[in-house]
């Protein structure tokens, strides 16, 4: 692990590989959607968009699109809400990756979490079906469909320890698993015209979160600790929304619930009721995970909140220095307007260079400071294990001398799980620390 | 990891300044337009005249708005348009009946030296050369004995509206040689670069690929004499021309980017006037030629004119069973309910040759025969029936001139979506209740 964490490995190389482009995919379809909005209210942006739309490049296409869907957006606080949802997916989904990079189920997670900012999005998305798509764009989006289905079905199957569920050998797993992921990949590939957007729908509104919300309730069941029984608890009950709304619109609107295709004519009109009715319920999932995540401790909030002081700090800091040193500067040559500090590329990248190498101490300096101010413990963790020191020769209990050891190393090291190994002797015995909550097998 | 994403950076660094996402076209022209609030078809080219050089590629690109359209040039499209585009420029803007006949007869006989989509009922069955890697040799041969009284293998009689080789096919003759009368195939049917001395030079019917992916790429020869080549649509005839004017490297030429300028502003000219008509007719009253029309609408257009709103207004429309439903239908459409499958306008068969969609013009499911109109130049009043809300059915295709007033009952409650055969963007909402 030591060494994973300085050499990437060629599997982090190629989730990135695989990640950054279609993290890339779905930036690309919100912005869009922003680009439509933003020609919805510029007269100018709009003819410059139907200007560069009759070009042959890629972002004509782009234009096009944008400038076309600009008249038909949703209401300023339907806009508002899509953009929320997005925003609070893409920001999860990069908590994830940062806190846990190695954690397969937050890879998952994130994966899933990108996919739906871009493909829940109504705006956007009205945007991008405001064109007949081309064949490679259809195919960039069913595979779109298919990582961010696939990614949602694994991630919540696996959530939140990573062992699949039921607890069954690799080839009873693999029996029960490959046919949900074909069937995944037909319902969004091999479904076409009408049939898609339910097909969709039932993939994304039914199957997903059904499949999640009966591996959580298997977890409830089937865990002993009790941290774990109360996320599983808080996904399922999250999942069970998606699901009931499935199967009352599967039941209203049966399999071909709305479409922008009729008899092979491109009507770009949105599915309009099926977005409203699916995003305050596929909201509910990240929001579950962020309750877990700052009720339960899944994944460091504590770790985050510092990291989020120090770096802002660091770079505030930087910058005011920067900013202070060019007026500075520029007062000094006597000219504010016009410096050649301003102007000078070299002067600009030596000053860049020379933040750049800055960062690392001033971000350690103002670790140390926020470490001082607002985390007593990890500052003083000498003084925590010179105090631990001297209570052992007070103690003689080996219970409370455990329970002092766990609350120590809790409140110096914040570990994710703590065991105690006590060796007596003759036997080797095994104790686990108040905050811990993991069992280690016998 | 951050290693992994810094690498994956760099690597999209090196290669983003290498991708080069411009084309080779010198200029884009449009074919037809459609507007981006409302349906729209505009048998036009945009913009209409274009400065290139020897050796460019010029790429037409057709907004597929239902409507088929040919790029034809050629010392023929030439000598016609020097007649009809003074005449178009005088008389165009009037109504038919403040147009000398002279000036009609001068028009259509300087027209008529140029094989039309509407002129030529085309080649009796089979008669046309055979398509290189056409339909199986036993179907031509079939079609060419059998063709004056048996229908051919797919079961059309000879009414069917055939459109010439030379219009529906791509076509090259040069100067001394003939435009095949019978509406047959061109024998040279492969493009080259275009040299301008060539007689008679056509893309043929622009082929339906989706909308907005229809192309046909002229390729300028290199040794082409500088000087005013125009073109023109052989469906919808001198009306739809354009100008390509080709200078000496020497001189400058537009960029493509400065070609979309000239192409918006031309768009935008012609759009004000139908903007204003589909507002008008979405707020329920329009006036027209001095009358005042309120309802439902199926198209619209004003007199004379190269654009036509293609939608139906309102889209959506509530009525309850047996009330009866009419529009006034401006302009070429059908009211087709549980339409099939889209289909364009034109269909090309095994032989190379095309005809219109035998689906299209006649009514369907029950609804009346167009009846004779007693008065041509006064609406013609049709009862459509009652739709039962079963099965396809359709009104017909109408040319009427001002309008057509069509009206429809329903037997029974439901939603409906109903759409023109002919334009695709074209598809309106009824909801009947009980």
């Amino acid at each position: 692990m030591a060494d994973g964490r300085r050499r990437p490995r060629l599997v982090d190389l190629a989730l990135v590989l695989v990640f950054a482009p279609y993290a890339v995919g779905a930036l690309v379809v919100l912005a869009q959607g922003l680009l439509a909005v933003a020609a919805s209210i510029s007269a100018d942006l709009h003819e410059t968009l139907h200007i560069e739309g009759l070009g042959t490049g890629p972002f004509s296409r782009v234009a096009l699109r944008a400038a076309d869907a600009s008249h038909g957006l949703p209401s300023g606080l339907q806009i508002v809400v899509d953009y929320v949802f997005s925003l609070v997916h893409i920001v999860l989904a990069g908590l994830l990756l940062w806190l846990r990079p190695r954690d397969w189920t937050a890879r998952l997670l994130a994966v899933a979490l990108i996919g739906a900012a871009g493909v829940f999005n109504l705006t956007a998305q009205a945007v991008v079906e405001q064109l007949p798509l081309f064949p490679i764009e259809n195919f960039l989006q069913a595979g779109a469909h298919v990582v961010t289905g696939l990614a949602y079905f694994y991630a919540l199957l696996l959530f939140p320890d990573g062992r699949p569920v039921p607890r069954w050998r690799a080839v009873p797993l693999i029996a029960l698993y490959l046919p949900a992921t074909l069937f995944a990949v037909f319902l969004s590939v091999r479904v076409e015209g009408p049939a898609r957007p339910a097909a969709l729908l039932l993939f994304f509104g039914l199957v997903v979160p059904a499949a999640g919300a009966a591996a959580q309730a298997y977890r409830i069941r089937r865990t002993d600790n009790v941290t774990g029984q109360a996320q599983a608890r808080l996904l399922f009950w999250a999942l069970l929304p998606s699901v009931a709304l499935g199967i009352v619109f599967l039941a209203t609107h049966g399999l071909t619930p709305t479409t922008n295709v009729f008899a092979g004519r491109h009507i770009p009109e949105p599915p309009v009721a099926l977005y409203r009715a699916f995003e305050p319920a596929f909201a509910l999932i990240p929001l579950a995970l962020f309750a877990g995540l700052l009720r339960f401790r899944l994944w460091d909030i504590e770790r985050l909140a510092n990291r989020t002081v120090v770096y802002a700090g660091a770079t505030t800091l930087l910058g005011g220095i920067y900013v202070t040193f060019v007026l500075v500067t520029q007062f000094a040559l006597g000219s504010v307007a016009a410096s050649p500090l301003i102007d000078s590329k070299p002067a600009v990248a030596v000053t860049t260079l020379l933040l750049a190498s800055a960062f690392r101490p001033v971000r350690a300096r103002v670790q140390i400071f926020v470490d001082r101010r607002f985390n007593r413990s990890r500052y003083d963790a000498q003084l925590t294990v010179v105090e631990f020191a001297a209570c052992l020769s007070d103690e003689v209990e080996l219970e409370n001398i455990a329970a002092q050891l766990g609350r120590v190393v809790n409140e110096v090291v914040e570990p994710h799980h703590l065991s105690l190994w006590v060796i007596d002797g003759t036997s080797t015995a095994r104790t686990t620390a108040p905050s811990s909550t993991e069992t280690l097998p016998a | 990891m951050k290693m992994a994403w810094g690498a994956l950076g760099l690597g999209l660094a090196l290669v983003a300044p290498a991708c080069s996402f411009g084309s080779e076209s010198a200029a884009t022209i449009l074919v037809d337009y459609e507007h981006d609030t409302f349906a729209t078809q505009f048998n036009r080219y945009f913009p209409d005249r274009v400065r290139v050089h020897p050796g460019d590629t010029i790429t037409f690109r057709q907004t597929w708005t239902g409507e088929p359209h040919t790029v034809t040039l050629g010392a023929l499209v030439n000598d016609v348009l020097e007649v009809t585009k003074p005449l178009i420029e005088e008389y165009g803007h009037l109504p038919d009946e403040e147009i000398p006949p002279k000036v009609f007869e001068e028009f259509f006989a300087a027209e008529g030296q140029l094989p039309t989509a509407f002129g030529d009922e085309g080649p009796p069955e089979g008669e046309g050369p055979p398509e290189e890697g056409a339909g199986p040799e036993g179907e031509a041969a079939e079609g060419a004995a059998g063709a004056e009284e048996a229908p051919d293998a797919e079961g059309e009689d000879e009414s069917e509206r055939r459109l010439p080789g030379t219009v529906a096919q791509p076509c090259v003759i040069e100067q001394g040689g003939e435009i095949p009368e019978d509406g047959g195939l061109c024998e040279e049917r492969e493009l080259p670069e275009f040299e301008g001395t060539e007689l008679y030079f056509n893309s043929g019917i622009i082929p339906f690929e989706g909308p907005r992916g229809n192309v046909f790429d002229l390729k300028i020869a290199e040794d082409i004499e500088p000087g005013a080549y125009q073109f023109l649509c052989s469906v919808h005839g001198s009306f739809q021309n354009g100008t390509l004017e080709v200078v000496s490297e020497d001189e400058s030429a537009p960029s493509p980017d400065e070609v979309n300028q000239a192409t918006r502003e031309q768009v935008n000219e012609v759009v004000r006037p139908l903007d204003k008509l589909f507002r008008d007719a979405q707020d329920g009253r329009l006036v027209l030629g001095g009358e005042t029309h309120t309802g439902n609408f199926s198209g619209l257009t004003e007199g004379f004119t190269s654009g036509l709103v293609n939608e139906f207004v309102p889209k959506r429309i509530e009525t309850s069973v047996e009330e009866p439903v009419t529009w006034r239908m401006f302009g070429p459409h059908t009211i087709s309910f549980d339409v099939p499958e889209y289909f364009p306008i034109v269909e090309f068969l095994d032989d190379g040759t095309a005809r219109f969609n035998e689906e299209l013009e006649p009514p369907a499911g029950g609804a009346p025969e167009a009846p004779e109109p007693e008065d041509p130049s006064k609406p013609m009043v049709i009862d459509g029936g009652t739709y039962d809300g079963s099965g396809f059915w359709s009104s017909g295709l109408f040319f009427a001139d001002p309008y057509v007033e069509y009206t429809l009952r329903f037997s029974t409650p439901g939603t409906y979506r109903y759409a023109c055969l002919i334009h695709p963007p074209m598809v309106g909402t009824l909801v009947v209740k009980e």
